[in-house]
């Protein structure tokens, strides 16, 4: 399947594959991640290409279609969400995990409106591809692990993500979050 | 490889945890949408009035 072939374009943005231009290495490098961010923008910089290398994620652009400046981007990988059981197994939901998203603070800070690109971009890019990912290998929702902030977790439960009862994520976190995740909530939606 | 079976599959309609996540009900992104629509009014003419610098500047938009 094409990036191409799923007319994500608006007339806005573009949506890129990493490393799809040869001008991209240089906005990656040109990114800057949010305050309390930093995460995000190292995973871009020094782990986004290994993960594509070895099939780890997918990494995407989102760039402005006039200026061609790097807007946000966000990466995608296929996971599941485990659930507990009556007797000591547990079974599987497959997902896909939307395991980083940022907005380019350097972008964000072209406009006041431009606070919103976040929602745009999810609904407009991350949504639909997701959606075609999930009409081609079986995925029953998106999740993430949100960092533990109360502001992230409002604008994500704006995004339509929700979250389980307490002792439902305890058993997701002791069964598949990974340890660099500690600390984070997982935040799902049905597609 | 193995299949899922009547019975194992019978259990895990009765798995609680697995009903609520499939279950759950999409979200409503009427709100979502809405804010959508407004900032692509605002970036179009945020990119209008690129255009025209960019223009004026003799630089090509990408």
């Amino acid at each position: 399947m094409k990036l191409d072939s799923l007319g994500l374009n608006t007339e806005h943005f573009v949506i890129e594959h990493l490393l799809d231009s040869a001008v991209n290495r240089q906005l990656i490098a040109d990114f800057v991640a949010p305050n309390n961010a930093g995460g995000l923008e190292s995973y871009l910089k020094l782990q986004a290409e290994l993960d594509e290398v070895g099939n780890g994620s997918r990494t995407y652009l989102i760039k402005d279609a006039t200026t061609g400046k790097l807007a946000c981007y966000f990466s995608l990988r296929t996971g599941l969400v485990a659930v507990r059981r009556e007797d000591e197994l547990f079974d599987t939901i497959p997902g896909v995990e939307l395991a980083n998203f940022a907005v380019n603070e350097s972008y964000r800070s072209s406009g006041a409106k431009v606070a919103k690109i976040g929602g745009y971009v999810f609904r407009r890019f991350i949504l639909p591809l997701v959606k075609s990912v999930s009409d081609l290998v079986g995925a029953q929702c998106l999740y993430i692990y949100a960092l533990p902030e109360e502001k992230l977790i409002r604008y994500y439960s704006s995004l339509g993500f929700g979250r389980l009862p307490p002792d439902m994520e305890s058993f997701v976190y002791s069964h598949v979050k990974p340890a660099y995740d500690q600390g984070c909530i997982f935040m799902y939606q049905e597609l | 490889m193995r299949i899922i079976t009547d019975e194992y599959r019978k259990e895990l309609m009765k798995n609680k945890v697995y009903q609520m996540i499939v279950n759950t009900p999409k979200p409503d992104f009427t709100q979502l949408d809405r804010e959508c629509a407004e900032f692509e009014e605002w970036i179009a003419e945020v990119h209008n009035r690129e255009r025209a610098a960019m223009a004026s500047q003799g630089e090509p938009a990408v």
